[in-house]
């Protein structure tokens, strides 16, 4: 018997295909360094210079991996460096997100402060974070806040707190009242229905706002090298230290790479499970 | 069980007045029906008992206290939302357990009580369910159960039945009324359904544009309705409505003339002028082919069969009529080109749409 792919005209297939055609080159121009990082990181030295440059991988081996991991005496064990850029990301993420949720839900459902606030908490944005460099470090140094922890974590927080404000209005607003109204006749005060009724609604606009904060904190590299970088050095301050005295190492340095990868796609993959459980809601018809 | 009175209430959202003084006496333990079109205040007016909206003046007393300043969650009433409103993220059992776990109740005690109420709502297979994996009356149900799990004094409901089927509907009209019938508690419902305000209602409060029409029994509006508003908005189909001048006035009887062009005699005692301008109305099933004593011309031109009755729709002079006979037995076929009506099933309003028969 003739499959059913045989009923379809070849005009038609190719009408289904031609996405691809544009889809292709990009998703190849999006993948390919990430490919090329992995691929350098598990070659050997030689192989990574070799002329003509080669995509397939030959030999592979897993002494950068190594070098890396447990350092040497030119370069401390990036596990150090991986360990405070997840004691920042992670603090400075769940700071924002306490703050930034109640605000998005008091703006969405109170009209705090009216039309006013939330343009004023979105102006923070408005500059980038380089052109305030001066007067950031001047206010570190004054605050001791420095090359710390806590300075690096409360600029990280402030920073992310206007984009969670406004991510999480949209689900605000669209989350309906109703099911809060409920909540209130059924016995519970403002603070009750906050934490067990509006909050699990929102949690699929939680998750992306962690993702987004958690991994827009990870990859920061100007603010975490002007006021910090010393005592205090994030793995993306950290890759670009990453040689001997005469050379660059860039297996070494893709190998770091592709480790200071990891935590980010562990957490959307975590926070994933809430966007899903949270979209298949359907208490209201 | 409690009584609920409202004193002069009134809303307003910025320059829109929704609620322009309303003055009610709930009695304890009825079935309260607030029925009016689109838009005419009976939603913002339960919000308003609820708690869910202040009101711009006015108080709302439960149990002779005023409650004005106290917060939805404070006003010990249980309410079901058109929506429902279940809590998406949380089991049916869990949705059912939230009223008690705010009470503080015990464990033990709510889990017991919870069991009981899905006991009575034949709803205990569903209990592990989310919301979502429910059908519309099953969503009711658990909406329905949330709100009696707690000895609530006062049941609101806002249009609960509008978003089920036909079928559904009818089913779940019978099941509110056993509810009421069992619990005995003052309900409160809201509803655009004036076939919901007539089967569940004791006293039914009319309203239109922020107002009270006219409260009553559902016979009370249904047989004396106060305005031609209440007249045509009660009785399916709608009542007969015809434009007439008034030729004649006696003690116990007066002259019309139709719009059709004959003058027709009612014994009723109207309180009018010679000349006035006036509505008659009667209802469907009031017209017959001979057996009233009123007389009026009519073309019929579109006869519906609805299996057990028989509408005849068709014109006098330029108005619409509808003549409701019952299909076996009924005299529909026999309608010429007049039907007939007994004065005392007539309605006769003035132009300002209020009743002018006098007793």
């Amino acid at each position: 018997m003739d499959s059913i792919s045989t009923k379809y005209s070849i005009g038609y297939r190719i009408r289904q295909a031609w996405p691809w055609l544009i889809l292709a080159p990009v998703l190849l121009f999006c993948l390919f360094p990430v490919y090329w990082i992995a691929l350098t990181a598990f070659r050997p030295r030689d192989d990574i210079f070799q002329d003509p440059v080669s995509l397939v991988p030959g030999n592979l081996t897993l002494d950068n991996i190594i070098y890396v991991w447990f350092g040497s005496e030119n370069n401390a064990p990036v596990a150090n460096f991986l360990g405070t850029s997840l004691i920042i990301s992670i603090v400075a993420t769940i700071g924002a997100l306490l703050l930034g949720v109640s605000c998005a839900y008091a703006i969405g459902r109170f009209r705090i402060g009216g039309n006013f606030l939330p343009m004023w908490i979105l102006s923070f944005r408005y500059v980038p974070a380089i052109a305030l460099i001066v007067p950031l470090w001047m206010i570190g140094k004054q605050l001791k806040l420095l090359d710390t922890y806590q300075g690096l974590i409360l600029i990280y927080a402030l920073f992310s707190i206007p984009l969670i404000v406004w991510l999480l209005l949209g689900y605000v607003e669209a989350a309906p009242k109703e099911v809060e109204e409920a909540a209130y006749v059924d016995g519970a005060g403002h603070w009750r229905t906050y934490l067990y009724v509006a909050l699990p609604v929102l949690a699929p606009g939680i998750a992306i706002a962690a993702v987004f904060t958690f991994i827009g904190i990870w990859n920061e590299y100007v603010l975490a090298y002007q006021l910090a970088g010393n005592k205090i050095t994030t793995i993306t301050v950290y890759l670009p230290r990453l040689r001997t005295a005469i050379a660059l190492l860039f297996g070494e340095i893709s190998a770091a790479s592709l480790l200071a990868v990891i935590p980010g796609i562990f957490f959307a993959a975590i926070m994933q499970r809430f966007l899903v459980r949270g979209l298949a809601f359907g208490g209201l018809k | 069980m409690s009584n609920v009175v409202l004193k002069g209430i009134r809303k307003s959202f910025g320059n829109v007045e929704a609620l322009k003084g309303i003055d009610l006496d709930v009695p304890d333990g009825k079935f309260v029906v607030f029925v009016g079109p689109s838009g005419c205040g009976k939603t913002t007016l339960m919000r308003i008992v609820a708690g869910l909206e202040n009101q711009t003046a006015g108080d709302v007393i439960i149990d002779a206290k005023s409650v004005n300043e106290l917060s939805p969650s404070d006003r010990g009433v249980a309410m079901v939302f058109q929506s429902y409103a279940l809590y998406p993220h949380l089991s049916v059992r869990q949705n059912l357990r939230f009223p008690l776990r705010m009470g503080n109740v015990a464990r033990s005690e709510a889990d017991a009580r919870v069991d009981a109420v899905a006991e009575t709502l034949q709803i205990t297979a569903l209990m592990d369910r989310r919301p979502s994996q429910l059908s519309g009356g099953q969503k009711q149900r658990v909406a329905i159960g949330r709100t009696i799990v707690r000895d609530r004094k006062l049941f609101l409901f806002d249009e609960p039945l509008s978003n089920l089927d036909a079928d559904l509907r009818v089913e779940m009209r019978l099941e509110i009324q056993k509810l009421h019938r069992r619990l005995g508690s003052t309900m409160i419902y809201v509803t655009h359904d004036q076939v919901e305000a007539m089967t569940l209602a004791d006293i039914i409060v009319i309203m239109r544009d922020g107002r009270i029409e006219q409260i009553g029994s559902p016979e009370d509006l249904y047989d004396r309705p106060a305005t031609k508003f209440v007249a045509s908005f009660l009785g399916s189909p709608k009542i007969n409505l015809l434009s007439g001048e008034v030729a004649n006035l006696r003690e116990d009887s007066f002259d019309v003339n139709l719009a059709s062009g004959t003058t027709a005699r009612i014994n009723l005692r109207i309180l009018a002028k010679v000349g006035d301008s006036i509505t008659i109305a009667v209802r469907p099933e009031d017209l017959s082919a001979e057996d009233g004593d009123v007389s009026i011309p009519v073309i019929v031109d579109v006869v519906e069969n609805l299996g057990s009755t028989m509408l005849a729709h068709g014109t006098s002079g330029g108005e619409r009529l509808t003549v409701e006979t019952r299909r076996r037995g009924g005299s529909a076929k026999n309608l010429g080109n007049q039907v007939t009506a007994q004065s005392s099933m007539f309605k006769v309003f003035g132009s300002d749409g209020n009743n002018i028969v006098s007793h």
